[in-house]
């Protein structure tokens, strides 16, 4: 590898590999989209109070993906509705680390109305209803009790955050949260899909994609109290189900926008620089003068294949800074990693097709040929996935479900939209095993966009030895 | 010290007809091994194989005890190769692009590369375009390129093709300077006169096959077959005259005559008895072209 630099210089200086840069640099700066105002509220909450000869308000805070957020300001407040807290009350307490915070209210009024104020001026605010004096030990969802955080991208897995504590905020007892899939129509019924008892004040809850049931019209999700009772309850149509929380958010939104583009720009690219690299040098013979000196196939392609990675990393890595970070600050609620994330499933994606291009140089005589299946394939995969399913399952005699063609949709196998990449963000503070339903939705295209990374430059190798 | 082409056999991907079959040859130091075939017969392929571009299917190359196929990078350090065609990257720059070959070899060859395009006269088109030289200049970057690991065997495929006069005598010479300098060299050509004046061993291929490897004796002791007659004014009559020698062709100043045991002084009386005005008759050594017709002939 002693002539990588060599490569890298002959590769990066190419008038091919600076257009590369100059359009990838230009993608990201026409692109980026106007990042609108973000309130100052960091994430969602949930409440639930007892009663003690006060009032205790139990708050959780957490952001979008469930993650929960300390050093939020949350606030209770009491009208007053007879003469035991004259004038109303309020109570101020600040989140801990956990994203747990209690306010304690004096008084014994019940029926009063309260009213919840969440990280000062600009967050959330809620009104809470009435609130009702219960028997000392019983602890009421107020609010928020299940909060959907995301299932994966525009996936049909529901996942759901509860927030339930026993008194004391300690573990409740006897609890457990019940999901039930609900089929309407002459046959409607109800089935039951798990009942899982609650060990903690928060947990998440879901269905493993395989799980979901087909034709469903609902899905309920039920806090069950020890004595049977519904405490809290949360339905979710399917058409519900395939919202995508983190892409409500301002930054999700431009999440969509950018690794939508960069998911169909950064293939295209890895074409475009396995063509400088190696493909255009494979078709017109410019190699062999190269295969004369003392070095071997292999070299060649690896150095090459190095040296077409380097401004792949350089052009998407300043089209991810020229999106998050130089166009507009971050703000709270985009964690700094995600940038990272994002650069590395893109170049991965890049890679893969880096690799396609490679392998097709050794299949193929024209460099011409080359790019031009590898860019059909990219727009193959990115526009014409779902016809193509129609086609082929057609051809066979099936018709496609679909969930099928959702998923075909918007996520393509080998394609990593946002999606795919802040699923993936989401399971590094998920409780989710891989596998389960952020899991398969998320690492099914990262795993084959890996697989292809790595199959097609060694597949590219082995053509290289065996055949001139 | 060899190089050794050991049963080399290779048939190309959806060719019906090998291009080599079992070749076995030896290039020793301090010769120059002609190699001849006609188109197609697996004179290119050879030396691809040889210069570790190409793949044989069966058989391998050793160059000093080294196998090619399994030593590549320290077998490749041995030879020299100049291919028939300029494949060089036609965007790169000629000093850029030995630069990067250097890069290849080692630190040693980089300080090779100026003194190499002073000698071979490249210097004033250091900064050209590979596409915008002429064919000679291309032939002359390539001996370049397979002179920067010092070799001491070079691999040379129709190195003469399509030079001019001037650079013909210069890459002639240069041949000789290294078979000189204890260099072995494999050169194929279809030029046999050229050849002949060059070669110290000659190989024929034919259909992927070695015919037969001739020895400097067998190249100069062949008694010629061919004789030149320069007589203007020839005519029908005097070519049907000379037919009783041998097969005759008309040339521009009068005729070839070919054939077994040609008596140069019959030719010369015949042609003054019959009144022509004889301005020469001379016998061309036109051994190793005959030699190479009859065997080849032979083997079809």
């Amino acid at each position: 590898m002693r002539a990588l630099p060599a490569d890298l210089r002959r590769t990066f200086l190419t008038p091919v590999t600076l257009a590369l840069l100059v359009v990838a640099i230009a993608l990201a700066t026409i692109f980026s989209p106007a990042v609108p105002a973000e309130t100052t509220f960091p994430g969602q909450f949930a409440v639930s109070y007892e009663y003690q000869g006060g009032w205790i308000f139990r708050f959780f805070v957490f952001n979008g993906t469930g993650v929960p957020v300390g050093g939020a300001t949350v606030s209770a407040s009491l009208q007053a509705i007879n003469s035991s807290t004259p004038g109303g009350a309020v109570g101020f307490a600040t989140t801990d680390s956990s994203g747990f915070a209690t306010v304690r209210l004096a008084g014994n009024d019940t029926n009063s109305s309260v009213q919840y104020d969440v990280g000062g001026g600009g967050g959330e605010s809620f009104n809470g209803g009435s609130v009702s004096a219960a028997p000392p030990g019983v602890v009421v969802p107020s609010f928020g009790a299940f909060t959907e955080i995301g299932g994966g991208p525009y996936g049909l897995v529901p996942k759901m955050l509860l927030f339930y504590p026993g008194p004391d905020g300690g573990a409740p007892t006897g609890t457990r949260v019940v999901i039930d899939a609900n089929y309407s129509g002459p046959e409607s019924r109800t089935v039951n899909l798990s009942s899982t008892p609650l060990d903690g004040p928060t947990g998440v809850f879901g269905i493993p994609p395989t799980s979901l049931p087909m034709q469903a019209s609902r899905i309920d999700f039920l806090l069950i109290g020890p004595g049977g009772s519904v405490l809290a309850e949360r339905s979710q149509s399917p058409s519900d189900l395939q919202e995508y929380q983190y892409g409500e958010t301002p930054w999700g939104r431009q999440l969509d926008v950018t690794v939508g583009l960069w998911g169909f720009v950064a293939p295209l690219l890895g074409i475009v620089a396995g063509y400088s690299a190696y493909a255009r040098d494979r078709s017109s013979r410019a190699l062999e003068p190269v295969l004369g000196l003392p070095t071997t196939q292999l070299r060649i392609m690896a150095r090459r294949y190095l040296s077409a990675l380097v401004p792949l990393a350089v052009g998407l890595g300043a089209a991810v800074l020229i999106d998050f970070q130089w166009n507009h600050s971050p703000s709270h609620g985009f964690a700094p990693v995600l940038v990272v994330v994002i650069f590395g499933s893109l170049l991965l994606e890049a890679a893969a097709f880096l690799g396609l291009t490679v392998l097709l140089s050794h299949l193929l005589r024209s460099s011409g040929a080359v790019v031009g299946l590898g860019a059909t394939l990219t727009a193959l995969l990115n526009f014409f996935l779902v016809p193509l399913a129609y086609v082929v399952a057609g051809s066979v005699g099936y018709m496609p479900s679909d969930s099928t063609v959702i998923s075909l949709a918007f996520s393509p196998p080998t394609h990593l939209t946002s999606g795919a990449v802040t699923g993936f963000f989401a399971t590094l503070g998920s409780p989710f095993p891989v596998g389960t339903s952020v899991g398969s939705v998320v690492f099914v295209p990262l795993a084959l966009t890996l697989a292809i990374a790595i199959a097609t430059p060694l597949s590219a190798a082995y053509l290289a030895l065996r055949r001139d | 010290m060899v190089v050794e082409f050991s049963q080399v056999s290779k048939r190309f991907w959806l060719s019906r007809t090998p291009a080599l079959r079992g070749l076995t040859l030896s290039l020793r130091p301090g010769e120059v091994l002609g190699l001849v075939g006609r188109n197609g017969a697996g004179k290119t392929t050879s030396i691809r194989i040889g210069a570790g571009v190409c793949r044989p299917d069966s058989g391998f190359v050793e160059v000093d005890d080294l196998r090619l196929d399994a030593d590549k990078m320290a077998a490749s350090r041995l030879l020299g190769w100049v291919p028939e065609e300029s494949t060089h990257d036609p965007n790169a720059r000629v000093m850029s692009l030995l630069r990067y070959y250097a890069s290849i070899v080692g630190p040693a060859a980089s300080g090779r590369v100026d003194e190499l395009l002073r000698r071979w006269g490249l210097e004033p088109f250091r900064r050209r375009r590979v596409r915008t030289l002429s064919l000679g200049m291309k032939r002359r970057l390539s001996i370049i390129a397979s002179e920067l690991t010092a070799p001491p065997y070079f691999l040379l495929d129709e190195v003469f093709n399509g030079l001019d006069p001037e650079a013909v005598v210069s890459v002639r010479s240069w041949i000789r300077s290294r078979r000189d300098a204890g260099c072995g060299l494999l050169l194929s050509s279809h030029n046999l006169r050229e050849l002949a004046t060059i070669a110290d061993r000659v190989a024929i291929l034919h259909e992927g096959r070695l015919l037969r490897v001739l020895d400097p004796s067998e190249l100069t002791n062949r008694p010629s077959r061919v004789v030149r007659v320069d007589v203007p004014g020839l005519g029908d009559a005097g070519r049907t005259l000379l037919e009783s020698f041998g097969e005759v062709v008309a040339t521009v100043d009068g005729a070839v005559v070919r054939g077994d045991h040609l008596d140069v002084p019959a030719i010369t009386r015949a042609l003054v008895n019959g009144g022509y005005a004889v301005h020469g008759v001379t016998r061309e050594n036109d051994g190793l072209e005959d030699l190479f017709l009859e065997l080849v002939r032979g083997a079809s």
